[in-house]
């Protein structure tokens, strides 16, 4: 195990010297900084310490205001105020500011001030591996105390994504989660970081489809003070967040053309430079992409790089949709009804016979957030009637179970130890709604399925901004509004995101 | 404005301040040497390092004294009038940095200051040069003389010389606090000016500036004229 590395920041260059050769004869390794400002410099562009050693009387930026800055971008750091006075207001200040402890700068003969020198770094050391240790076993505790997520299922559908999770999670290859919205791409990255040598480190997620590109940059890069009109601050970008961690890209395929070179570059080279400065930032970041977009399909179109795409698909995994994993959705229903029971504060309803029946039947055009949605409505309102309701509407407007070309296998049962024993599902589970016979109804119906999947994919996509998504679909905003309307799709469908 | 007379207190902390490093270095490496704790190659670089230290102490030895001194009316001598640009030439010649004097009054061969003793006023304003040039290392500073009802001299970086030239007196009660490990040299330095009767002021705006004020050695003894 590699020495713990002090950063030692005082504009006394005697002191700086000595505390160096004192950290040495106690086995630390230390870095001299001569003013805050160089602190925080360097730990904009390297890793940084496990500890800092930070004076208190030094000239612009003080202690305490070098302090408060360490904090917004390492909050986490152990940081320890030597100083040469005890000052009551400086002292309660340093603590307020999240120091971890205050020493005065040893000078008793008997070395008492040295020995709470020592005892400090050594807190501070312990403090931080203590946090590690803290990181590492959360990474092997589930999510949720229920029970692990249930979308890891056995059914032959997910078999392939669990497999190569398993064979890939542990190396640092770029990976892209491809499925349609909402089947949990996010939740596959999260466990292939998990399962990474990368657990303890941070799990950042970027949503590229979110911010404006010149945002974006910097969102992803940081910037300097004064990089651009309204740069007044210094910011530390995603990137840099994640060093030693995990990136995820969501929605790649809305990356800017200018920003993918950008992208390539710092997974090529693995540094890049912030908006406004010529300094290189080295980052070791694990790069994971998804997308529901046909990236393929925008290499054809140029609207992505195909360096990039290449780049990013050294391992592809596709999520599949809810309609191909229908074992899943017994133990996804149980999953979500719990969840949301317990968040707010309801009692666990068990479904009826007959809503099982439409739960199994439908063909979850969302995918699990929409399910998800749905449970928690049926949580909030505790209207099975309703529910059941919207289920049997929604199944006759997309017909998805007979129309759908997916090798869908029949629904099981839900698991014997499902939320209610006396409202066990039939299994299979028939169709709700019978598939419509005449050629007429049959387009209609099929029209309908494919407005409501396209409106629903640009609600998603707009992160349910109506007006922009009806000016993407080409209809004016009431007529988007009716479409909605017709097809069963409200407001209440918006859910947090899965992928 | 630092005040001595007042602030007793705060004098005898900043002393307290400032030996506490030097006297840490050498306890410390003292300790490190009866512990044997250093490795061969290591332990004359200590032994030089707490010589270093006891220099520094001895230095800020002679600093209180000099405080002490400035601090006591009845120690100080007879003024005598020496002429402004004289003690600005004796300053410049006390620092290392590159300063580039630029006199914005025609002054009168008399223009003079009543000097309690020109070498410490001397050394007051070297110390505030010094002071300037350490937070901005390598750069040439320029320093600016106005003469009106008293002599003004602004010291800072080349770059500011428009504003050095405009600058007007800002007390600034954290101007100890923000020097650049000279807080002791400059306090003896607030001393010196203000048993001169002068005063040592922040200039505003970017980058450490600061000015001097300093009264003339008598109305009827001065000519001046801006130019």
């Amino acid at each position: 195990m590699s020495a713990a590395r002090i950063a030692i920041v005082d504009d006394d260059q005697q002191f700086v010297e000595y505390l160096g050769t004192f950290l040495r004869s106690r086995g630390y390794d230390s870095v001299a900084h001569r003013s805050g400002a160089s602190l925080l410099q360097s730990l904009s562009t390297g890793a940084p310490p496990d500890a800092v050693l930070l004076d208190v009387l030094m000239p612009n930026p003080d202690g305490l205001e070098t302090l408060q800055s360490l904090r917004a971008g390492h909050p986490d750091l152990p940081v320890i105020m030597v100083s040469g006075r005890q000052v009551p207001s400086t002292i309660v200040g340093a603590v307020r500011l999240g120091a971890l402890d205050y020493v005065l700068k040893p000078t008793d003969a008997a070395g008492v001030e040295e020995a709470a020198l020592e005892a400090a770094i050594r807190r501070a050391i312990e403090c931080i591996a203590l946090r590690r240790d803290v990181a590492r076993l959360s990474a092997h505790w589930p999510d949720d105390p229920a029970g692990t997520q249930p979308w890891w299922s056995t059914g032959t559908a997910m078999r392939e994504v669990a497999t190569t999770v398993d064979r890939v999670a542990d190396s640092d290859v770029s990976v892209l989660l491809s499925g349609e919205s909402g089947v949990g791409k996010e939740v596959v990255a999260r466990e292939l970081h998990r399962r990474s040598s990368r657990r303890t480190g941070p799990f950042v997620k970027v949503n590229c489809a979110a911010l404006p590109a010149e945002l974006l940059e910097s969102e992803l890069f940081g910037h300097e003070l004064g990089a651009f009109t309204g740069a007044r601050t210094a910011r530390v970008g995603k990137f840099a967040f994640a060093h030693e961690g995990t990136i995820l890209l969501d929605e790649i395929g809305e990356l800017p053309l200018a920003l993918q070179a950008k992208l390539l570059h710092v997974i090529e080279d693995r540094a890049f430079t912030r908006l406004g400065s010529n300094d290189v930032v080295r980052t070791d970041a694990r790069v994971l992409a998804a997308t529901n977009r046909d990236l393929p399909a925008m290499l054809q179109a140029r609207q992505f790089r195909d360096d990039l795409y290449y780049r990013l698909q050294v391992i592809e995994i596709r999520v599949p949709p809810l309609r191909q994993r229908r074992d899943e959705i017994p133990a996804l229903v149980e999953f979500f009804l719990r969840r949301y029971a317990e968040r707010y504060g309801r009692r666990v309803v068990p479904p009826s016979a007959s809503l099982w029946h439409a739960i199994l039947a439908y063909s979850w055009p969302g995918n699990i957030r929409e399910l998800e949605n749905a449970m928690k409505r049926f949580v909030i309102l505790q209207d099975e009637v309703r529910l059941l309701a919207d289920l049997r509407r929604d199944a006759a407007a997309t017909t998805a179970p007979a129309a759908a070309p997916d090798p869908t296998p029949p629904a099981p049962a839900p698991p014997p130890d499902a939320i209610h024993d006396a409202a066990a599902p039939p299994s299979p589970a028939p169709p709700s709604a019978d598939p419509p016979q005449h050629l007429p109804d049959l387009a209609h119906s099929a029209a309908m399925s494919a407005e409501r999947e396209a409106i629903l994919r640009a609600l998603d996509h707009f992160r349910w901004n109506r007006r922009k998504a009806a000016r993407h679909l080409g209809v004016s905003y009431k007529t988007l509004l009716n479409k909605m309307k017709r097809c069963g799709i409200s407001d209440a469908q918006e859910t947090p995101r899965h992928a | 404005m630092f005040d001595l007379s007042t602030d007793w207190a705060d004098t005898l902390n900043l002393l307290a301040h400032e030996l506490r490093s030097p006297a840490s270095v050498i306890g410390g490496y003292a300790r490190l040497l009866a512990q044997d704790r250093l490795p061969a190659e290591d332990r004359q670089r200590a032994l030089g390092k707490i010589g270093e230290a006891a220099g520094t102490v001895a230095a800020i030895g002679r600093q209180a004294e000099s405080l002490a001194h400035w601090l006591t009316p009845e120690a100080r001598g007879p003024a005598t009038p020496v002429a402004l640009l004289t003690l600005l030439d004796q300053a410049i010649a006390r620092t290392s940095s590159p300063v580039r004097p630029a006199i914005d009054a025609a002054l009168a061969d008399e223009a003079a200051i009543d000097c309690l003793d020109a070498d410490a006023l001397a050394a007051a304003i070297g110390a505030v040069i010094d002071d300037v040039a350490a937070s901005a290392p390598g750069e040439p500073l320029a320093a600016v003389v106005r003469a009106g009802a008293s002599a003004r001299l602004a010291v800072g970086p080349e770059a500011r010389l428009d504003d050095l030239r405009a600058a007007t007196p800002e007390p600034d009660p954290d101007l100890l606090r923000d020097t650049r490990g000279l807080r002791l040299a400059l306090a003896v330095a607030l001393s010196v000016v203000a048993a001169h009767g002068g005063l040592i002021w922040r200039i505003g705006g970017p980058r450490r500036a600061i000015g001097i004020s300093l009264p003339w050695a008598g109305p009827s003894r001065v000519e001046t004229r801006i130019v």
